[in-house]
């Protein structure tokens, strides 16, 4: 949850559902399964298809790419200056998303983080940085028994 | 949001989605670099906001959802490190009153550290569920089996001198065996422990959290220090003055050494820096500083006095866990206002830097 740059994941909080019955795996953390159990049966994820101004699209990550792009142009020719979209560099600092948005605004405006990086970017250096201190505790340690006792 | 961490803006009058972060920017000149930066390169697009927007001032990222329990881990688990050092050292070099409190104390601080560890996982059976696994890029396993590893040492090393305080050397069978198993159990207590200091900081610094991503250089330094501070003071504390020198000066040492560590991390944190100055965190981050300082001082001045060296003591391990709940919550804070996340990166993209990652 707290390594999740978007601040995305949440943990599922306690109740009842639309049916009256208390909610499954409550207090875990989810990720979105973009609907498995649907795709398995040929359908979009519920959110797609229940979209009523199709905002959300589903389908092949280059198409929708592709899509967008063309999506963007035509939005700035029509003078929509501000129109980019968000998420789709498969080189940003997350290493690139499945999904992707087209804004009309900075990201920050949206909630989204302008340059989001995936926490275990840096875990490298800071297993560097750990390792460096330990050893440093170790040495700071023997370093304290040199001289008189009491 | 606290209204501290605004000094450098306005902040009671901020308006809902933007705020002046003290650029020089405004509207136009938002717009003007914007059209720049479409006619020339694709890159140039993402430069310069003048100013930090949000959403109506809603965080992006989440605080982790951790109760004081882990600050107090934080704490603990280096002082359970520290002593561990201390009654390693104590062994090799024949102060027995020294190892014994090193002992004892590492067991204790351990105990703590587990029992909050299973508060935090909620049922002990998910600890052991951590140890079905080892992943590497997640601190939280790899801290689980860095616990695993230095906890049985450090028990063996506890038992071994709880049986030392009710027998002599004339004990035999499963006694002697624990008598004897004392040295090699305490030394590889003392090999073992430093990991367990460190590994917090990345515990803290594998996040979005701001205050806490942005320290990781110095985090480690600074969590180590610190525990040799607390379990250098726990000596001075527990241990009489005739055999605590190596107490005292690990103590100081510590003390000193976190003060700067502290201060360089502050430095290198730029705007994130901010919440270790503001509301609960910014009173403890002081606190920590005085009490480091003062027993510091205490510790090398009046170390040959019983009760200034027990006074000391007492206020470096204070000091100890003051920066860590300091520390905790800063980042708990800097996770609850977007300046903190929005800021940084804009400044990066500002730079022409955004940061680039291929798996």
């Amino acid at each position: 949850m707290p390594a999740c740059p978007y601040g995305v994941i949440d943990r599922r909080t306690g109740g009842e559902d639309a049916h009256g019955k208390a909610v499954l795996n409550e207090g875990v953390a989810q990720k979105c399964t973009l609907c498995y159990d649907r795709l398995k049966a040929d359908q979009t994820p519920a959110c797609a298809q229940a979209c009523p101004t199709e905002s959300i699209q589903f389908g092949d990550v280059e198409e929708l790419r592709e899509r967008a792009n063309q999506r963007v142009s035509a939005l700035q020719q029509a003078g929509i200056m501000d129109a980019r979209l968000y998420g789709n560099d498969p080189h940003d600092g997350v290493g690139g998303t499945g999904a992707f948005f087209l804004l009309l605004d900075e990201p920050e405006v949206y909630g989204f983080p302008p340059d989001p990086v995936v926490t275990t970017k840096d875990l490298p250096q800071m297993f560097n940085r750990a390792t460096g201190a330990a050893l440093a505790m170790l040495a700071g340690a023997a370093i304290s028994f040199l001289g008189r006792r009491g | 949001m606290s209204p501290a961490v605004h000094r450098s803006g306005p902040s009671a009058d901020r308006p809902a989605t933007e705020a002046v972060i003290g650029y020089d920017g405004s509207g136009n000149a938002r717009r003007k670099g914007r059209r720049r930066g479409r006619g020339g390169s694709g890159e140039r697009s993402m430069v310069p906001e003048a100013t930090f927007s949000s959403y109506y001032g809603r965080p992006i990222v989440k605080p982790a959802p951790w109760e004081h329990d882990i600050a107090a881990y934080l704490f603990s688990g280096g002082l359970a490190a520290g002593s561990s050092l201390l009654a390693a050292g104590a062994d090799l070099n024949d102060l027995p009153a020294l190892r014994r409190t090193g002992r004892l104390a590492a067991l204790g601080a351990l105990g703590f550290s587990m029992a909050a560890l299973v508060h935090d996982l909620g049922k002990p059976s998910r600890f052991y569920n951590m140890l079905r696994t080892m992943k590497l890029t997640s601190p939280m396993s790899v801290g689980t089996w860095i616990l695993s590893i230095y906890g049985p040492f450090a028990g063996a090393a506890a038992a071994s001198e709880a049986v030392r305080m009710v027998t002599d050397d004339t004990a035999r069978g499963p006694l002697r065996l624990i008598r004897v198993m004392g040295r090699p159990s305490g030394l590889m207590a003392g090999l073992t422990a430093p990991p367990v200091a460190a590994y917090t900081a990345v515990l803290l610094a594998d996040t979005a959290t701001p205050s806490w991503h942005a320290a990781y250089k110095e985090l480690p330094f600074v969590f180590v220090s610190s525990a040799l501070a607390a379990s250098g003071g726990m000596g001075m504390v527990a241990a009489p003055v005739d055999q605590a020198g190596p107490a005292r000066r690990m103590a100081a040492g510590g003390a000193v050494v976190e003060l700067l560590a502290e201060r360089q991390m502050e430095r290198s944190m730029g705007v994130t820096a901010e919440p270790l100055h503001a509301g609960r965190a910014g009173t403890l981050m002081k606190a920590a500083k005085v009490l480091t300082a003062a027993g510091a001082a205490g510790a090398l001045l009046g170390g040959r006095s019983r009760a200034l060296s027990v006074l000391s003591g007492a206020a470096l391990m204070a000091g100890s866990a003051c920066t860590r709940f300091g520390v905790f919550e800063a980042g708990l804070e800097s996770a609850k206002d977007p300046k903190y996340t929005v800021v940084p990166q804009r400044e990066r993209l500002e730079r022409g830097e955004p940061v680039r990652y291929h798996h």
